[in-house]
């Protein structure tokens, strides 16, 4: 009786180590092949990123050459701005309170 | 069993004991070998890209970047059709056929075919897939605002190396040492990435110029050559309390980013490197001497009415003949023969003493390449005439900012301060490396300082030399300098050739800003009042509105009204 009952584990065990051996070296070599596979892609999302720092680099430097004071005076100057005229400038005092103020180069009179 | 199983079984078996051998080889027998050539084949050494920090003025505002570009190769012994392949790069990176072909020819197995071409213009090359021809990623300095504060940045070489001004100067900041990593690749040469994308990049370096102040400065200086139809043009601008500079510039001047081909004499930052005899902006080392050592005050008179006077058998005249006149007046109207007549009181050991505490005859130690110390001679190589002359800005050589700097001493209250253009170095990820720390040294009393201001304050009043340079709403502290020209074939000094100048700060009690303007060889004109004194004072006044800066009067004269709404 014990002797048929191993002989029927026994004949169970073998298949399932070897289907269980197979599962193992196939999941080993799919895990390789995903980890290359996601080494490819790493290597193509980084080649964007490189791109997309090189554009934003390049943008950068657009950005500063547009921003070059000279051009900006001149850009300023065609749409008909001119340079203030520094005697009729009003310097207020920054307050600690929010109200607004009138501000007039008027001389202010003794009262 | 039949023959053919037998024969069968034998061959299997025979292969399999093949394959056995062979990975006994493999892998016991000559493992290390076979390990070393599947190493080489499955990774490549890659260089690691290398930028060089980024130059910015004292606001973040960049004034040298990086731009990424593609640097062309050719394997002559891997190229099929040589001319094929030369006729198809020249059509795109505008090069002569007959130059690519030359390189074709070489033995070696390297050849740069043209460098830092731009990116599309790379991809267009790649898309022809032209055999022999490789890539290699290159960076390019790019200069923004062009031609602006070009003497003071400088510019690098083909292989980003630093060859003028602070690209030159802080060359150790800026580059970074470059390194090779091993990347694994595929069979195709395609890279695995392994998630560490790498870049090296050099420090930053944070300037004390500003951007809106030397566009201020350089374009006043443009229109002045137009104007003077001048063989140059220098102005500087700095902060007097602290030494830093706020603008420097040279004309003729260049672009920075096609510094190659320009004349040595547009590279050069006249500024520092170019010495001029400074004539009446000279006259406050007497000045001062005299006032400091107690031989006279403002109010101290002196006669000038002779319109000359005679030094060591050299005779020295006044531009415009005056009468008596006193030591106010003397700077104010700036007097050669009142000047002359100080120097000769003080004597030529406290005139030379003077000269040496405020830095004339050395370099003002300015971190910037190529600063010249100027030239002064000791007393005992004086002649007869030498006292006079050098009391009136004659016989010494300066560089305009070794004489702002003595200005500086005016508006500052008495100090001499170490002129800079670089304030701090970052690393790329913003930490702080270096802080350049402002250093002086007093070298004139306070109360001397203030007698002195109030003079210098006459010279752009009614009266002074420089009226032209008064700036509306501010008041100017300054002078003029007007000096001959020496003419190289007669050894004399020229008729027709001066250096007009005028130095200054504002406002004149509270400065902000010191600054000098020189002007070389003016056609029309040539007093430092009518050439440089207007130059100065639209810089200043453009300056000032930039900066923000209050008239003076603002508040005294009440002309600004201001109420509450509630």
């Amino acid at each position: 009786m014990r002797c048929r009952r191993r002989s029927w584990f026994v004949g169970v065990l073998k298949p399932l180590s070897i289907v269980l051996l197979l599962f193992m070296i196939f999941t080993i070599v799919w895990l390789r092949s995903s980890v290359v596979s996601l080494e490819y892609r790493l290597s193509s999302l980084e080649k964007k990123k490189v791109e997309l720092a090189r554009d934003r680099k390049l943008l950068l430097a657009e950005r500063s050459n547009l921003l070059a004071i000279g051009r900006l005076e001149n850009t300023a100057a065609g749409s008909g701005f001119a340079f203030p005229d520094r005697m009729r400038v009003v310097y207020v005092k920054k307050g600690s309170d929010s109200d607004t103020y009138k501000a007039s180069l008027l001389a202010k009179r003794e009262h | 069993m039949g023959k053919r199983p037998i024969i069968l079984s034998a061959v299997i078996a025979c292969g399999f004991i093949a394959v056995v051998l062979r990975l006994v080889d493999i892998m016991l027998l000559n493992h290390q070998w076979f390990l070393a050539k599947a190493k080489g084949q499955q990774t490549k050494r890659e260089a690691v890209p290398v930028k060089r920090g980024i130059i910015m003025d004292r606001r973040g505002r960049e004034l040298a970047v990086n731009l990424e570009t593609e640097s062309i190769y050719c394997d002559p012994a891997e190229v099929v059709k040589p001319d094929a392949v030369a006729a198809a790069l020249s059509a795109t990176i505008n090069k002569r056929p007959e130059v690519i072909l030359a390189k074709f020819d070489g033995k070696g197995r390297f050849d740069w075919i043209e460098r830092k071409v731009s990116i599309e213009d790379a991809k267009r090359i790649k898309e022809l897939k032209l055999k022999g021809i490789g890539f290699v990623p290159d960076a390019k300095r790019f200069y923004p605002k062009g031609n602006l504060a070009s003497h003071i940045i400088g510019y690098v070489d083909i292989d980003n190396k630093g060859l003028e001004g602070i690209e030159q100067k802080y060359e150790k900041y800026l580059s970074a040492r470059g390194e090779m990593v091993s990347v694994v690749r595929d069979a195709r040469g395609n890279v695995l990435s392994e998630g560490l994308s790498k870049e090296i990049r050099g420090n930053n370096v944070v300037l004390t110029i500003d951007e809106g102040l030397q566009y201020i400065v350089e374009k006043n200086l443009d229109e002045a050559m137009e104007h003077w139809r001048a063989a140059s043009a220098t102005a500087i601008m700095m902060d007097p309390f602290t030494g830093e500079i706020l603008a420097m510039a040279s004309k003729p001047d260049f672009d920075l980013n096609n510094s190659a081909g320009v004349h040595a004499a547009e590279r050069r930052n006249r500024a520092i490197t170019d010495c001029y005899e400074p004539g009446s902006t000279f006259k406050i080392v007497v000045g001062t001497a005299a006032i400091e050592e107690g031989i006279v005050t403002p109010g101290t008179k002196f006669d000038c009415s002779a319109g000359f006077i005679e030094v060591g058998g050299r005779k020295i005249k006044d531009a415009h003949r005056h009468g008596v006149l006193t030591f106010k007046e003397v700077i104010q109207k700036s007097s050669n023969v009142g000047s002359i007549k100080v120097g000769l009181n003080l004597g030529r050991e406290k005139v030379y003493q003077y000269i040496k505490r405020f830095g004339f005859g050395e370099r003002t130690g300015i971190d910037l390449t190529g600063e010249v110390s100027g030239w002064i001679r000791t007393p005992d190589r004086w002649s007869g005439m030498s006292i006079g002359a050098i009391s009136i800005g004659q016989e010494v050589a300066v560089t305009p900012l070794q004489v702002l700097r003595a200005y500086a001493v005016i508006a500052n209250g008495g100090f001499l301060v170490k002129p800079y253009v670089v304030s701090e170095i970052r690393s790329h990820s913003g930490g702080l490396l270096h802080k350049t720390a402002p250093e002086k040294q007093r070298i004139i009393s306070e109360k001397t300082i203030a007698t002195f201001r109030n003079i210098l304050k006459t010279v752009t009043e009614e009266g002074g030399t420089a009226t032209g340079a008064a700036v509306d709403g501010n008041e100017v502290a300054g002078k003029t300098g007007t000096a001959q020209l020496m003419d190289p074939r007669t050894k004399r000094y020229s008729k027709d050739k001066f250096v007009s100048s005028f130095v200054g700060f504002v406002p004149a009690n509270d400065p902000r800003l010191a600054m000098i303007v020189v002007i070389h060889e003016p056609k029309g004109a040539h007093y430092g009042g009518v050439v440089a004194g207007p130059i100065f004072k639209k810089i200043a006044s453009e300056s000032l509105s930039y900066l923000s800066v209050p008239r003076d009067d603002s508040e005294e004269k009440r002309l600004l009204l201001v109420s509450s709404n509630n």
